[in-house]
């Protein structure tokens, strides 16, 4: 049986040509050097017990060892014998047989010189069967082994340890595929970890892996963003918790809590919280955080089994982001409380100034009705004035600081009418005349022809901003100086076309001129107030017309003021659609400038069209029907005298030249007027008129032509060829009626010594020739009307006033019929009551605006006052539905009940057609008066037709 | 004032405070309660609970209608407890409809400023600004001092009427308000 390979090598079985291979494959299984296993175990004890064989194994075959994977029986605690001595290589030796049996060594030639065989433990028999994988590769052998030589191995024994052999290679097999798979997810789980953990290293954000089931939360992974950002090290970092690492003490306790409680509710989060690094310098951190179940990607290891519950969370340092948001939340902040600040500083002020108003109002009525007393010395009159005028001042800064809290609001509003310019400019230099003359300031005011007579604007506020201008001048003009007034107008193209209502932007903030001026011309009217003043520095003069400012701190001191009044002036002006800027040389004087755009018209001053209120002045003037002549070049100013005495009622004739004056005084008195020659020479005159009917007054414009005089400009004496300025000699000679008839002289101061050559000065009135028109007015009163010079000067105004109000008492107001509409029956109640003491019985009620209606149509009334707000109908509502319902004869007048105010609520009583509003709860007093011009009103149809508005405030 | 028109007002209010100052009314002579009268009144009016508006009323009284500030009061009362009663419900229903809300509380400023109710009117106002805002919790605040105002001008009113019953009743005249 032992053929040319039964030869005993001590190299053991020879090897196979392709056995590098063999190995490699072996090693592939990665069963070398494995633990044993019971399932080989097992085949091997089985198979020790069936061949009743000392030994059994499953054995590998390496290229210089023999590994035993399996060993049952006496070489157990054996775990691989050399190559060399080992039977189980010949069993990978190809071969037909399926199994190799040595039944006695010590006789087989290729193991008896064995040493396993010659020596301990003498083997004597073996029989292996080779472990032949899929692929037909021999790993090794299962084989059994005696001590004893056997006389056979039978066939079918022979089979079974086949069949045992295949169990083992199945068993191997399937560990070889379990292993392979395991080691790719192995090496997959590691490429992808470090992948992972190269990713999460790159990533500039800090990631920390927190262990929330462990006590303490320990952290227990941390990425090199991590290590930047907080500056702990990994190492530093494992088993710490998060918070008492990072957290300090501006931390937010309420941020920490919405970690902490997201944690145990197992939420994610993300929080801005102030960290702090290792060194102590704190940072924002945007820590998003989100629960991670069971697993820590490996990143650490994993203590718990799975069964750690992992906080993932990222960290980002938001610092420079937080800062500006908290920067920009800090700047808000102080902006709304400065808002809020100045928001309660507007309404305060406008509030005070309004609350300090009304008593203002009564200490300036009272102190003006004990100026009006008769009975009053000389000195108690000069205290009272003085209170007066004091509490003019005082009312006058009220008045600035609530204009100017109304403008800051935006609340200003015009109300457009249409008034006589020189009224209103007299008015404002009336209003100063009296501080100039004391302050021996000379204040004089012109206007070019130019100019409309007319216009379309809002007189109280256009003369505001000049009395302000005015005010201006004369405090700080020193003694002596001059103030001049002079305006000019320049047509312009209306700014809108008539199809075009909207408006150009630059109408928008004036108030728009009623219809009925639509087809008047429109001009630029500008105003110029020139002074000899202190003048403002250039660098001054930019910052002038903002609030609160004056020159200087010392001139705050010498200068009294709230500094609002250029502010107030200019934002008027820009309302009015012009504007306000001023020229000024420190130490010569400045010149302000104001423009608005009116629409205006230059009627003669005829009388014709005259307003209600100057008709009424003209009734009540003991000048009606007096003659006046008036000598003088033809200039504004004349014009502007001439059509003032018109308006008075004076009939008026005008000489502006010698000639004329000759014709007026008739052919008798020609010859006896004489021109002055050297010396004072005084001429008897007779001053007839050419109708026979004598001048009661003579008006004598001196003032350009001794001015002129003065400053040495040639022809001005002998009178201008445009024949504006009087020519000497016809002044001369006017100035010479004054010895038969009341002659007023209208001069500067400078002049007067030239004028007393030719007038009897005892008998003229030298006024100056900024003369003020109530001036004129109130002395023309007292030579005329003989009333006594020492009684107290009664202006225009004022006795316009005093007439209006007599009118609106004359009215039998108590025959009003007056419906009450208000839905609230406590309302209705006391209104009823209020209006019964007044001695008003013709009351009806209705609650609401329908009601209203039908009461109406069933029987008239004279006066509504309708609640603004009720249900049903509001009074708006019902107020424009009685103008469309109600026929013309019929028209009550509707007086809105409203517990708002301002103007708003004014406006829209007005376009609803509403005549006045009372603001609730309505006050006896105000209500009796508005009531009281109704009734006027109610007598006097033709001017109701004309009502537009009472103001009850 | 006279005795039938003071039961109303006493029947609901029997503690021992309130006899107790009745007790108190009526040992005073009629120069002192006059005095009193004066004086409380003026304690209200510095105290805001009414103003001037409450004073025109007074003022208003006269022969032909002596019992005028009674019965505009008692109109206000009557009025007023309706539209709180409406009110306290509109502030529950959800949601609320401000709108309404509002309407009766313009209604309310509206009576009580009729009445010189001062800070009635006052909280009231303050109530609207939250209606304004469409803010329920502010309305529901604003709600309950307006109840309370209410129920405090109710009160003061009813002594200072007590005190002029009590005047007339002794045979004295009220002193008239300036």
């Amino acid at each position: 049986m032992p053929g040319p390979d039964s030869v005993y090598d001590p190299k053991g079985a020879p090897k196979l040509r392709n056995e590098d291979f063999r190995i490699n494959v072996l090693h592939s299984y990665n069963i070398l050097d494995t633990e044993p296993e019971a399932r080989f175990d097992r085949l091997t004890a089985l198979a020790a017990r069936i061949f009743k064989a000392k030994a059994s194994l499953v054995t590998l075959v390496d290229s210089e060892r023999v590994f035993f994977k399996s060993n049952t029986g006496s070489f157990e605690g054996c775990g691989e014998v050399p190559r060399s001595t080992s039977f189980c290589p010949f069993v990978t030796l190809p071969t037909s047989k399926p199994c190799l049996v040595v039944l006695d060594a010590s006789k087989d030639g290729r193991f008896h010189k064995n040493p396993l065989v010659c020596g301990e433990p003498h083997m004597r028999f073996y029989a292996g069967v080779p472990l032949e994988t899929e692929g037909g590769f021999v790993l090794g052998s299962f084989c059994i082994v005696d001590f004893e030589p056997r006389e056979s191995f039978s066939e079918e024994e022979q089979e079974m340890l086949v069949g045992l052999a295949k169990l083992a290679i199945q068993e191997i097999e399937k560990h070889n595929r379990a292993a392979e798979l395991q080691r790719l997810q192995q090496k997959k789980f590691e490429e992808d970890k470090r992948g992972l953990l190269q990713a999460i290293d790159a990533f500039s954000e800090g990631l920390v892996l927190v262990d929330v089931s462990q006590k303490g939360q320990p952290i227990v992974f941390v990425n090199e963003g991590w290590e930047k950002i907080t500056g702990y090290s990994a190492n530093e970092s494992r088993g710490q918790h998060c918070g008492s690492l990072l957290q300090g003490p501006l931390t937010s306790l309420e941020t920490t809590h919405t970690i902490t409680q997201a944690c145990k509710e197992g939420r994610p989060a993300s929080v801005e919280i102030l960290n702090y690094r290792k060194d102590g310098t704190p940072f924002w951190n945007w820590l998003r955080i989100r629960p991670v179940e069971g697993s820590n990607f490996g990143l650490s290891e994993d203590t718990r089994n799975g069964q750690g519950r992992y906080y993932f969370g990222i960290l980002s340092d938001c610092t420079r982001r937080k800062e500006k948001e908290l920067e920009l939340e800090a700047i808000r902040l102080r902006e709304l409380e400065a808002e809020a600040s100045v928001r309660a500083k507007r309404s305060f002020v406008a509030n005070i100034s309004h609350e300090l108003r009304t008593p203002m109002n009564a200490i300036l009525a009272c102190s003006q009705l004990l100026t009006d007393m008769p009975s009053l010395t000389d000195d108690q009159r000069e205290l009272s004035r003085m209170i007066q005028g004091s509490g003019q001042q005082l009312l006058r800064l009220i008045n600035d600081i609530l204009d100017f809290s109304k403008m800051d609001a935006g609340k200003m509003e015009l109300r457009c009418a249409e008034f006589n310019l020189w009224g209103c400019l007299d008015y404002c230099v009336e209003m100063l005349a009296m501080r100039c003359e004391s302050k021996g300031l000379d204040l004089s005011y012109n206007m070019d022809e130019s100019v409309p007579d007319w216009i379309w604007a809002d007189d109280v506020r256009l003369s505001q901003i000049l009395t302000n201008l005015l005010s201006n001048a004369a405090k700080f003009t020193e003694e002596g100086g001059e103030i001049e007034v002079s305006v000019s107008a320049v047509r312009r193209s209306p700014r809108r076309t008539s199809s075009d209502g909207a408006g150009a932007p630059s109408s928008a903030g004036r108030n728009s001129a009623p219809e009925n001026s639509a087809h008047l011309p429109e001009y630029e009217v500008t105003f110029a107030v020139r002074d000899t003043g202190i003048g403002i520095p250039a660098a001054f003069q930019e910052v002038l017309f903002d609030a609160f400012t004056q020159c200087d701190n010392s001139r705050t001191k010498k200068y009294e003021g709230t500094g609002l009044g250029l502010a107030i002036s200019r934002d008027l002006a820009e309302r009015m659609g012009g504007r306000m800027w001023v020229e000024s040389e420190e130490g010569k004087g400045s010149t302000f400038y104001v423009s608005i755009f009116a629409r205006g018209s230059m009627r003669e001053s005829s009388g014709v069209a005259l307003s209600p209120e100057q008709a009424v002045c003209r009734a009540a003037t003991p000048v009606t029907g007096k003659r006046a002549l008036l000598v003088g070049g033809r200039n504004t100013f004349q014009r502007m005298v001439g059509s003032m005495l018109r308006v008075w009622g004076l009939e008026v004739s005008v000489a502006a030249s010698v000639e004329e004056l000759h014709g007026l005084l008739g052919p008798a008195e020609k010859g006896r007027l004489q021109a002055p020659s050297n010396g004072r020479k005084f001429v008897r005159v007779d001053v007839g008129g050419s109708q026979g009917k004598p001048f009661d007054v003579v008006i004598v414009d001196c003032f350009d032509t001794v001015k002129r005089t003065k400053h040495g400009r040639k022809g001005a004496v002998d009178g201008g060829a445009n024949g504006r300025t009087a020519p000497a000699d016809l002044v001369a000679l006017g100035c010479q009626l004054a010895e038969r008839v009341p002659t007023f002289l209208l001069t500067s101061k400078d002049t007067k010594s030239l004028i007393s050559q030719w007038a009897d000065m005892e008998n003229a009135v030298c006024l100056s020739r900024s003369i003020r028109i109530n001036l004129l007015y109130a002395t023309l009163l007292q030579r005329l009307a003989h009333q006594d010079p020492l009684s107290p000067l009664t202006t225009p105004r004022s006795l316009l006033d005093s007439i209006a109000s007599d009118y609106a008492e004359g009215g039998d107001a108590t025959s009003l019929e007056i419906l009450v509409v208000e839905d609230n029956k406590v309302n209705q109640r006391v209104l009823n009551k209020v209006l019964k003491s007044l001695d008003y019985d013709k009351i009806r009620t209705a609650g609401n605006g329908r009601e209203v209606l039908e009461l109406l149509r069933q029987q008239p009334a004279d006066v509504v006052l309708m609640d603004v707000q009720m249900p049903e109908m509001d009074g708006l509502t019902a107020t424009t539905r009685i103008k469309a319902d109600i026929s013309d004869e019929d028209q009550p007048m509707v007086i809105a009940l409203t517990a708002d105010v301002g103007n708003d609520i004014e406006k829209e009583c007005r376009e609803a057609g509403m005549i006045s509003y009372l603001s609730k709860p309505v006050q006896k007093s105000k209500l009796e008066k508005l009531l009281a011009k109704c009734g006027y009103y109610k007598q006097h149809r033709s001017e109701r037709k004309m009502l537009k508005w009472i103001d009850a405030s | 004032m006279s005795e039938k028109s003071m039961t109303p007002q006493k029947q609901g209010k029997v503690d021992g405070a309130e006899s107790k100052k009745a007790d108190v009314l009526e040992e005073k002579s009629v120069e002192e309660l006059q005095e009193y009268l004066e004086e409380f009144r003026t304690k209200l009016l510095d105290d805001g609970v009414l103003d001037e508006q409450f004073t025109q009323l007074q003022q208003l009284q006269d022969d032909s209608n002596q019992d005028f500030v009674k019965e505009v009061v008692d109109l206000f009362f009557e009025d007023s407890t309706k539209l709180l009663d409406q009110l306290s419900k509109e502030v529950k229903t959800e949601p609320i409809d401000y709108k309404q809300v509002d309407a009766h509380v313009h209604q309310f400023k509206g009576s009580s400023s009729s009445v010189g109710a001062h800070r009635v009117t006052e909280v009231c106002k303050s109530f609207r600004l939250c209606c304004d805002k469409e803010d329920a919790p502010g309305c529901k605040a604003s709600l309950e001092k307006v109840k309370q105002e209410f129920a405090l001008f109710k009160a003061k009113l009813g002594e200072l009427l007590d005190i002029e019953s009590k005047i007339i009743e002794k045979g004295g005249t009220l002193p008239m308000p300036e």
